[in-house]
């Protein structure tokens, strides 16, 4: 008997623990602080002018954000209004409202940028699951393909086939067997052996063997950079003159920077750095 | 042995029960609790409600803009989101961009195309002080680039490059009295101490006041092409020993955890970018004259260097703090 009351006195006081825990996670804080959620909120009582003042204000702000098409932290806002004013007509139909062209945009957006991603149309995808987070910050789909680096192509991937051997691979990506070691240290490959058919290697795309050669000073870009268009060529030399500004050698940076203004005349950065590299010399600062 | 075994099932019952209910309660506790309102105290801030509230002082700034308000007035009402509303600066008319500032050496007065005056870089660090800027570690920019945390609207970075002991004698004392922090990419060869150089001992000492210590390489050397004979494969030990022995070197003498690089005159390639993910590094700094994006490529991340000759127009002229292009 006695063992029996103390076994529905344990049950008793769990249950009363968890009661009390559940009831402090629905009240609000104490002292100065309320918080307020989806299922409830709480007022500061006996302030009606007060809490009036506050909707208004809050009203405005949501209608700030809205015309700033800023449409996630307007929802948020009219969702304040709603909850200190349960009944306000005007809050209740603008989240209505908000939250269908939130989802609708932010779902247009995210499909298109997997079209997009399918289509390896890789700047446009990101575009568009940009797109999809300014209308939805919290859109998981979207977060998670902008943070993958399947977005930003610096590798090649390589499934390996029966019979294939380190420098068969090297062979096959980088038309040079004496590159095995790359695909080894990459693939994390000690040797053949670890080689298994079916294998996913993730392997960095190297220059070819003119481009990583030491620089000329007055050479030009790689053919291979300078046949894409006269910006990418642009930007080779604009590049070739930020190291040799970096280098203190000025003369140089010019010569480059001209020659980045002879392929792309309206480079943003090219006219101006010549201006600048000039007046230092000019100054008598650098050689 | 009947009746203990009716007891231990007994207790099992009791247990399992007084589990469900911590489970039931757990979802009560844990449940979104999607915004704070809170009448402000005196002697609160944003910084100070931002700790309480979002565990992160650093995002005072966020409940400043929510509730459209500079100051905070004891007895003010505020609302305080407890989730992300934006993510990377990004809005459907633009996009949030960082500015990141490259410097080099420092003087008392002469001055150069690396080399930035004391009255320049004060004047420019006040600058930043009385236009609204908030510098931040470079860390919270790789938090904002990974889209993890956001930060203050005109938000930006300072570096310094080399290892150079004007940025002890000068730079130091400057950041330092603005409470701002930066970070030092210095490549270890050129730790040699003496009146030019800076030394492991000053390195410590400038790590305790607020400035990250990061990597330059060993020697650096150019890491996106080959020196003279070298063959590709003693051009790739070569990279790679400038990326890991750097690191280790720091670590040991500093005792501090290598994350990001600098490139030598700012210079990259796929390879370079490769050896670094493989290494564990968490990110790379060129000097292209750009400010970033959350977009921007955590291995091509653009600086923009200060010339010694930059009067305040220059210098704010890289100060972009948001790319008004629509991204459809």
């Amino acid at each position: 008997m006695i063992a029996k009351n103390n076994k529905l006195a344990v049950v008793c006081c769990v249950c009363l623990i968890a009661l009390f825990i559940c009831g402090c996670a629905t009240l609000p804080h104490a002292g100065h602080e309320m918080t307020a959620t989806q299922d409830g909120v709480t007022s500061p009582a006996g302030q009606p002018h007060a809490l009036q003042a506050s909707v208004e204000r809050y009203r405005q702000l949501a209608i700030g954000f809205e015309k700033k098409q800023q449409l996630y932290k307007a929802v948020f806002m009219w969702r304040v209004v709603q909850k200190f004013a349960p009944d306000d007509r005007q809050a209740s139909y603008r989240i209505r409202e908000l939250d269908l062209q939130i989802r609708s945009e932010a779902d247009k957006h995210f499909l298109k940028g997997l079209d997009n991603a399918k289509r390896s149309n890789f700047l446009s995808a990101r575009n568009e699951f940009l797109m999809t987070l300014a209308y939805d910050p919290n859109q998981k789909g979207a977060f998670e393909s902008l943070r993958s680096d399947t977005l930003s192509p610096g590798y090649t991937i390589y499934e390996t086939i029966q019979g294939d051997t380190m420098r068969k691979v090297a062979q096959k990506v980088y038309l040079d067997p004496e590159k095995d070691f790359i695909v080894a240290y990459f693939g994390e490959l000690r040797d053949d052996t670890d080689l298994k058919p079916g294998t996913v290697l993730k392997l960095p795309v190297i220059k070819s063997e003119s481009e990583l050669k030491p620089r000329r000073i007055s050479g030009l870009g790689s053919p291979h950079v300078r046949r894409v268009n006269n910006k990418a060529g642009a930007e080779v030399h604009y590049r070739k003159g930020v190291s040799f500004f970096l280098a203190e050698d000025i003369q140089r940076a010019i010569r480059e920077w001209e020659e980045t203004l002879s392929l792309d005349p309206e480079h943003p950065n090219a006219r101006r750095n010549i201006e600048k590299a000039r007046d230092l010399l000019k100054k008598g600062q650098l050689k | 042995m009947t009746t203990t075994r009716h007891q231990l099932l007994r207790w099992i019952e009791l247990a399992c029960l007084a589990l469900i209910m911590l489970a039931m309660t757990g979802c009560a506790l844990f449940q979104p609790r999607p915004f704070a309102v809170v009448t402000a105290q005196p002697g609160d801030s944003f910084s100070s409600l931002a700790t309480k509230h979002l565990q992160n002082p650093s995002l005072g700034w966020m409940i400043a803009e929510m509730n459209d308000i500079d100051v905070l007035n004891p007895g003010q009402m505020l609302i305080i989101p407890l989730y992300p509303l934006e993510r990377g600066g990004i809005t459907p008319r633009g996009y949030q961009t960082v500015p990141i500032l490259t410097y080099h050496k420092f003087s008392h007065t002469s001055k150069d195309v690396v080399t930035v005056t004391r009255k320049a870089f004060e004047d420019q660090m006040h600058f930043l002080k009385n236009h609204g800027y908030t510098v931040i570690s470079l860390d919270e920019f790789f938090d904002f680039l990974e889209l993890r945390e956001p930060i203050p609207r005109k938000s930006v970075v300072i570096t310094i490059d080399d290892g150079w002991r004007s940025a002890y004698d000068i730079a130091f004392p400057i950041l330092k009295k603005y409470g701002y922090p930066a970070t030092l990419f210095v490549y270890t060869d050129f730790i040699i101490g003496g009146n030019k150089n800076l030394s492991w001992a000053i390195l410590r000492e400038m790590m305790k006041g607020g400035i990250s210590i990061q990597c330059h390489t060993r020697t650096h050397r150019y890491l996106d092409r080959r020196i003279g004979r070298e063959t590709f494969k003693q051009y790739f030990e070569s990279i790679k020993e400038e990326l890991t022995e750097s690191a280790m070197i720091i670590r040991r003498q500093l005792g501090t955890e290598v994350k990001y690089l600098a490139y030598p005159y700012g210079e990259t390639n796929d390879l370079v970018i490769a050896l670094l993910v493989k290494l564990g590094y968490r990110g790379a700094l060129t000097v292209e004259r750009e400010s970033n994006p959350c977009f921007v490529n955590r291995y091509r991340v653009n600086r923009s260097m200060v010339y010694g000759n930059f009067d305040l127009e220059d210098f704010t002229n890289n100060l972009k703090v948001f790319n008004s292009q629509v991204l459809q």
